[in-house]
C-alpha cells in the first residue's frame, strides 16, 4: 500500500514537472509576449487619437518593417524588437503641442516647430528607457529619423550602419508609407531611392524594393500611383 | 507618477512561502539587540529539540545532499519589487526532510541553507548579512518552540503512509512555520509603502497559498523519492523548483511591465498636460481609499486606484488649448473635451490585465440622474469605480486644481468645506448619494491624498 503511494505521488509529480516545465518555457513566454504587444498597441492608439493624421500608420508600418527586417537577414528576436519599436516610435509626439500637429501641414511649421516636433523621436527614446522591458528599444526608437549619412552632422548622433538595422529600416518604412499616403507607391519608392545612400540605408532601400515586389506588403495603394 | 519607480529601499527576504529574511539594519532601531536576543533564543530552541530527538540520522549522506539542495534553492532568489519581497525556495526541501526524516533534520537542514546562503551572499558583496540572519532565525524559533513543546506529547504515526521516520510533529512543523511565514509576509506587505492604510488582507495571502498548495506536492515527493530511492534521488526535485522559479519570475515581469505600462501612459498624460500629474495623484489614492470603505475586495479596490490613475488618459487626444483655456468653453469646445471619456476607453482597451478598468474610465463622467456622458446612463448603470471617481476627481477639480484652466474667472477655487456642501447638493443628481457619503467620512478623518 505504502509502495502504491510512493508510485503516486512520484507520477503525480512527473506530470505536474510536466506541466510546469510547459507552462514555463511555452505558455509564459507567450503571455508576456501578448502584454507587451498589447501595451504597444495602447501606445499607438494614445498617439493616433492625439494625431489623426498618423492614424494607421502603424498598421502599415510595423508589417512592412517587419519584412524588411527578413529581407535583412535579422533573426526572430531582432525582429521582435523592430516591431515593437515601430510601434513605439512615435510615444514622443505626445510632448508636441497639439496645433503643430493638428492645425498646420509640416511643410508650413516655423523653424521653431519644426525643432520641437524633431524632439519627439528624442522623448520617445527617454520614455522607453524608463521601462526596463522595453528600454533596449530605446536607441532604436530615438535615432528612428536619423539619417543614414549627412554631411555637416553636427549633432553627434550616430550615422551609417553605426546606426544599428532598427532606427535604418523603420526610417526607411515610416517615411515610405508616409510618401506613400501623400502621392503613391511609385512616387513614393522614388522618392526613398533617391535618398538612398544619403537620407536612408542602401540596405534597407533594397530590401524594400524586394518586399514590395515579392510579397503583399506595400501593394495596397499601387494602381493610385 | 506614484506607480512607477517605486524603489525597494528596503528589501526584505522571504523564503517560498514568503518567510522574512531581511529588513533593513541600524543602531538606532535596536536591531543589534534583538539579533542577539533572537540568536539565544533559536539556540535554546534548536537546543531543545535536538535533546528531545536526537541526531540519528539515516545516512551520512543526509549531510551533504539535502542541504546542498535546500542551499541551492536559496541562492536564487526573486526580488519581487512591487511587493517587496524576495523569495528564495528552499521550503520543499525542509518540508521534505520534516516528513521523511523529522522536525530536527528540517531546522538543521533551513538552519544550514540560511547560514551558508547568508555566508556566501556576505562573502559576494551582499550587503544583507545580518538581517538575513536576524529574521531567519526568528522564524526557526518560532517554528521550532511549538514543535518541542507539542512534539513531547504526540504519538508517532505514520504520514500518508509514506514514510516510517515521521511523526505528528512533522505536521505541527509545517504548520506553525507556515503560519509563521504567513504573518511575516502580511505584517510586512502591509507596512510596505505602496499597501493602502486600511488595506484588510494583503494579497500575499493567495500568493502563500498557491506556493503551499505546489509545495504540498514537491514536498511529497521529496519524502516518496527519500523511501524509494534514498537520499540520491532528492537534487531531482530542484527541476519542479527550477521550473516554479521561473514561473514566480515571469509573473513578477508581468507584474512589473503591467506596472511600468501604467506609468508609462501617466507619464505621456503628463507630458501632454503637465498640470493632470498632482490631480491624477491625489484622485488616485483617495479613491482606493473610499473603494475599500465601500467594500470593494482588495484586488479591485488597487484596479480602482489604477482607474484612476488612468481616468483621464483620453485627454491625451484633447487640444490642450482648450484644457487649459481661462475662459468659459463653448458648447464645440465642451464637445471636444467629453470626446476625452470614449478616448480613454479606446487607448486602455488593448491591455488585457486593464479590462475590467475601460467601462469605469469610459463613465467617469456619467450622472445618476442620466445627463452625464458618453453614454447617459443611469443610477446603477453606472459602475461603482465610475461614480467614485467621477466625485473625486469633481471634488479635486474644485478644490485642487493647479493648471491654468482650473481657477476660472468664472468658477474659483472652493475651500474643502465649500466643495463638500457642493457635492452633497448635487448628490443624487450629479453624484451618487453612498460615494459622497462615504468620501465626506474620509474627509473627516483626514483620508485625502494631499
Amino acid at each position: 500500500m505504502q509502495d502504491r503511494v510512493g508510485v503516486f505521488v512520484v507520477i503525480l509529480a512527473i506530470f505536474t514537472t510536466i506541466g510546469l516545465l510547459v507552462y514555463v518555457s511555452i505558455i509564459l513566454p507567450q503571455q508576456l509576449e501578448a502584454r507587451i504587444r498589447a501595451s504597444v498597441l495602447a501606445f499607438s492608439t494614445a498617439i493616433e487619437l492625439r494625431c489623426p493624421t498618423t492614424s494607421g500608420m502603424c498598421a502599415e508600418v510595423v508589417p512592412l518593417v517587419r519584412e524588411i527586417g527578413k529581407q535583412m537577414g535579422l533573426g526572430a528576436r531582432a525582429l521582435r524588437d523592430l516591431e515593437m519599436a515601430a510601434g513605439l516610435r512615435d510615444v514622443g509626439l505626445c510632448s508636441v503641442p497639439y496645433s503643430i500637429m493638428n492645425d498646420k501641414r509640416e511643410e508650413d511649421w516655423t523653424a521653431e516647430e519644426q525643432a520641437i516636433y524633431q524632439r519627439h523621436s528624442e522623448v520617445s527614446g527617454a520614455m522607453l528607457e524608463q521601462i526596463p522591458a522595453l528600454s533596449h528599444l530605446s536607441n532604436i526608437v530615438r535615432y528612428h529619423h536619423a539619417p543614414f549619412s549627412k554631411p555637416g552632422n553636427t549633432r553627434g548622433q550616430p550615422l551609417g550602419r553605426s546606426l544599428g538595422p532598427g532606427p535604418r529600416i523603420i526610417k526607411v518604412a515610416t517615411e515610405f508609407v508616409w510618401e506613400r499616403r501623400e502621392r503613391g507607391q511609385l512616387a513614393a519608392l522614388r522618392e526613398i531611392e533617391a535618398g538612398s545612400g544619403i537620407e536612408y540605408c542602401p540596405e534597407a532601400v533594397v530590401a524594400l524594393k524586394a518586399v514590395l515586389t515579392s510579397t503583399g506588403v506595400g501593394k495596397r495603394d499601387a494602381v493610385s500611383a | 507618477m506614484s506607480l512607477s519607480g517605486e524603489a525597494l529601499r528596503e528589501e526584505p527576504t522571504l523564503n517560498s512561502m514568503g518567510v522574512v529574511k531581511s529588513v533593513r539594519f541600524g543602531r538606532r532601531n535596536g536591531s543589534w539587540s534583538v539579533l542577539l536576543a533572537v540568536g539565544l533564543l533559536s539556540v535554546v530552541a534548536v537546543s531543545l529539540v535536538f535533546a528531545r530527538y536526537g541526531v540519528a540520522f539515516h545516512t551520512p549522506a543526509y549531510w551533504f545532499l539535502l542541504p546542498l539542495s535546500a542551499f541551492l534553492a536559496e541562492l536564487i532568489p526573486i526580488s519581487l519589487r512591487h511587493r517587496g519581497l524576495n523569495v528564495t525556495f528552499t521550503l520543499p526541501f525542509v518540508f521534505g526532510v520534516a516528513v521523511a526524516i523529522g522536525p530536527v533534520a528540517a531546522l538543521a537542514t533551513d538552519l544550514t541553507a540560511t547560514m551558508v546562503g547568508a555566508l556566501v551572499m556576505a562573502f559576494s558583496g551582499h550587503k544583507r548579512f545580518s538581517p538575513y540572519w536576524t529574521y531567519a532565525n526568528l522564524v526557526i524559533v518560532a517554528t521550532a518552540m511549538p514543535v518541542a513543546y507539542f512534539s513531547l506529547k504526540t504519538a508517532e504515526p505514520n504520514l500518508w503512509g509514506l514514510t516510517g521516520a515521521t511523526h505528528l510533529g512533522a505536521l505541527l512543523f509545517l504548520l506553525v512555520y507556515a503560519v509563521t511565514n504567513f504573518l511575516l509576509v502580511t505584517a510586512l506587505n502591509s507596512s510596505h509603502k505602496s499597501a493602502a492604510k486600511s488595506e484588510p488582507r494583503p494579497s500575499s495571502m493567495a500568493m502563500g497559498v498557491k506556493t503551499f498548495a505546489l509545495y504540498a506536492v514537491l514536498f511529497m515527493v521529496v519524502a516518496a523519492l527519500y523511501r524509494a530511492h534514498g537520499l540520491l534521488a532528492i537534487p531531482l526535485t530542484l527541476v519542479p523548483v527550477w521550473a516554479y522559479r521561473t514561473a514566480v519570475a515571469y509573473r513578477d515581469r508581468m507584474t512589473d511591465y503591467y506596472v511600468h505600462t501604467i506609468g508609462a501612459l501617466a507619464d505621456m498624460l503628463e507630458r501632454t498636460h503637465p498640470y493632470t500629474q498632482g490631480h491624477v495623484e491625489r484622485v488616485a489614492w483617495t479613491a482606493e481609499e473610499v473603494g475599500r470603505r465601500l467594500g470593494l475586495p482588495s484586488h479591485r479596490a488597487r484596479l480602482l486606484r489604477e482607474a484612476a490613475v488612468l481616468h483621464d488618459i483620453g485627454k491625451i487626444a484633447v487640444d490642450e488649448r482648450i484644457l487649459d483655456k481661462p475662459s468659459r468653453l463653448t458648447q464645440e469646445e465642451m464637445d471636444h473635451v467629453r470626446t476625452h471619456a470614449v478616448s480613454g476607453a479606446k487607448i486602455l482597451s488593448p491591455v488585457l490585465e486593464l479590462q475590467p478598468i475601460v467601462a469605469w474610465v469610459q463613465h467617469h463622467h456619467e450622472r445618476p440622474d442620466g445627463t452625464g456622458y458618453p453614454s447617459g446612463l443611469v443610477g446603477d448603470q453606472i459602475p461603482l469605480e465610475s461614480r467614485v471617481i467621477a466625485v473625486i476627481d469633481a471634488f479635486d477639480a474644485m478644490t485642487g486644481g493647479d493648471g491654468p484652466g482650473q481657477d476660472r474667472p468664472y468658477r474659483k477655487r472652493m475651500s474643502v468645506s465649500e466643495a463638500i456642501v457642493e457635492l452633497e447638493r448635487c448628490s443624487g443628481t450629479q453624484f451618487d448619494p453612498a460615494v459622497v457619503q462615504c468620501f465626506k467620512l474620509v474627509v473627516k478623518e483626514g483620508g485625502l491624498a494631499r
